[in-house]
């Protein structure tokens, strides 16, 4: 196992606090039917199966590739955040929940699929993938310091750092998936904790926000 | 003009021709000398020529008139198909009447019997519907129109003498009783609205907004609110009685989880339909 596997590992953790707030969310929203609940537990479902999947990958678990359906979730988990932050009607937020039904679906389907789907043929391929989430991520990002400027709460603030990080990570993993090379793994490890840190934010964002 | 029919017919005309409502009727509550009170088509306007009388005058369409009168309540616009039989739901689809709404008019200035009425027929006080069947859910805006145009028409027919003033009450009573109750909000006609703070919702810890909801029966209820559905509609599909509903209502409007609309979207006081304690 080297640093890099141990690096990716790290997140593994985080993907339990994410299955347990998803949980946490699912339970509040079966209390209150606080639509925005629902919401964010799929997207924390979401975030903790992105994980699960690349842990998996990363340990050699299973022989396939796991990184499309990482993509996958990671993305819609985070385009999900976004989306419930610029709502502006309760009619959207029923929408939005109805719109994530359809997604966690595709998630599902792509994590079905994974002993099919191919391996990367070409670097660009993760590297875009990797790309379209960073662009959801800025876009949540720019969101929340919005939000944070203009409320000036807590959980905004808390939020932005979160996104800042884990945009910042996503970036720094560029370059290692265009052009693998041991010269640009400490790179990477500096990404991958840099993400841990991110993500460990949006749960402290979620949990004291 | 010289009487309230003939208001009344002028009304349901420009309501066909200027806002294009296919079908209008005015039932009217009419009482006899005998003590009997029974339901009255005062007038009817139609912007299909060919419709016949038989699709809509009728006895079904009396009969949920009929308990629209006795509840004292209009229905908000509906698929016919919540209101009728698939018969008369048929019947009104060949002339692309899909929808029915009822405006209940009320108060206490009496209509005079229709201008050939028998000397059986008396004054009554003002207990109507005003039945509008339409091929499209009508916009807000229609509503709006609808509720000025009746109020307006009660009070310039009260000013021309076309109702008559019950002798136990004077005029003026009367007449600030047409502005405030001639269209009484009642609850299973009005509409909720989450009321929740989708500012407040985007900018916080969905964790430290959230607050809940201990009644099973009131959780249901609310995840079916969208700003569309009537308390009506809202109880049948959450399958809760009358009382059940409103003490799902009370406790959603004790804590600030929805406000009531009517169905032309102005907000109603629920102290007028439901006693909510501070």
């Amino acid at each position: 196992m080297n640093i890099q596997t141990i690096a990716n590992l790290s997140l593994f953790p985080i993907g339990v606090v994410c299955t347990i707030n998803a949980i946490r969310a699912f339970y509040m929203y079966s209390l209150s039917r606080n639509d925005i609940l629902f919401i964010l537990g799929f997207a924390m479902s979401s975030i903790a199966m992105a994980v699960f999947m690349s842990n998996i990958g990363d340990a050699h678990l299973v022989p396939y590739n796991t990184q499309w359906a990482r993509y996958m979730c990671s993305s819609s988990g985070a385009l999900c955040i976004f989306l419930s932050s610029i709502v502006k009607s309760h009619e959207q937020l029923g929408q939005l929940k109805r719109g994530q039904v359809i997604l966690g679906a595709v998630a599902v389907m792509v994590i079905a699929l994974t002993p099919i789907l191919p391996p990367f043929a070409s670097p660009l391929i993760p590297a875009t993938l990797n790309n379209i989430r960073t662009v959801i991520y800025g876009a949540a990002l720019i969101r929340y310091a919005s939000l944070y400027i203009l409320k000036e709460s807590r959980f905004s603030l808390i939020m932005s750092f979160a996104f800042l990080l884990l945009v910042t990570g996503f970036i720094l993993v560029t370059p290692q998936l265009l052009h693998p090379d041991p010269t640009t793994a400490t790179l990477n490890i500096i990404a991958s904790f840099v993400r841990v840190v991110g993500y460990s934010l949006l749960l402290v964002a979620y949990s004291f926000g | 003009m010289h009487s309230i029919d003939e208001v009344f017919s002028w009304l349901s005309r420009a309501m066909v021709h200027q806002w294009h409502i296919p079908l209008v009727q005015f039932w009217a509550a009419q009482a006899y000398r005998t003590g009997q009170t029974r339901l009255e088509l005062r007038t009817v306007a139609s912007e299909d020529p060919s419709l016949p009388a038989a699709i809509h005058s009728n006895q079904q369409v009396a009969d949920v008139v009929q308990r629209l009168l006795q509840e004292r309540r209009g229905v908000s616009p509906l698929p016919a198909t919540h209101v009728f039989s698939s018969s008369q739901v048929g019947a009104l689809a060949h002339y692309k009447l899909h929808y029915w709404t009822g405006y209940f008019l009320k108060n206490d200035l009496l209509l005079p019997p229709k201008k050939e009425a028998t000397e059986e027929k008396i004054p009554t006080p003002v207990n109507m519907i005003v039945s509008l069947f339409l091929q499209h859910l009508p916009s807000e805006r229609l509503g709006r129109a609808l509720d000025f145009t009746f109020r307006h028409s009660l009070l310039t027919a009260t000013s021309r003498g076309f109702l008559l003033t019950s002798p136990d009450r004077t005029s003026s009573d009367s007449a600030a009783e047409s502005v405030s109750q001639h269209i009484q909000p009642t609850l299973s006609t009005l509409i909720p609205h989450r009321s929740e703070s989708i500012e407040a919702m985007r900018a916080g810890n969905p964790f430290a907004n959230a607050s809940i909801l201990p009644d099973k029966n009131t959780r249901r209820l609310y995840s079916l609110v969208n700003g569309h559905r009537d308390v009506a509609t809202l109880a049948r599909l959450a399958d809760l009685n009358q009382k059940e509903t409103e003490e799902a209502l009370r406790l959603l409007l004790q804590q600030e989880k929805i406000e009531l609309h009517d169905f032309k979207g102005n907000s109603i006081d629920a102290s007028l339909v439901l006693k909510v304690s501070g």
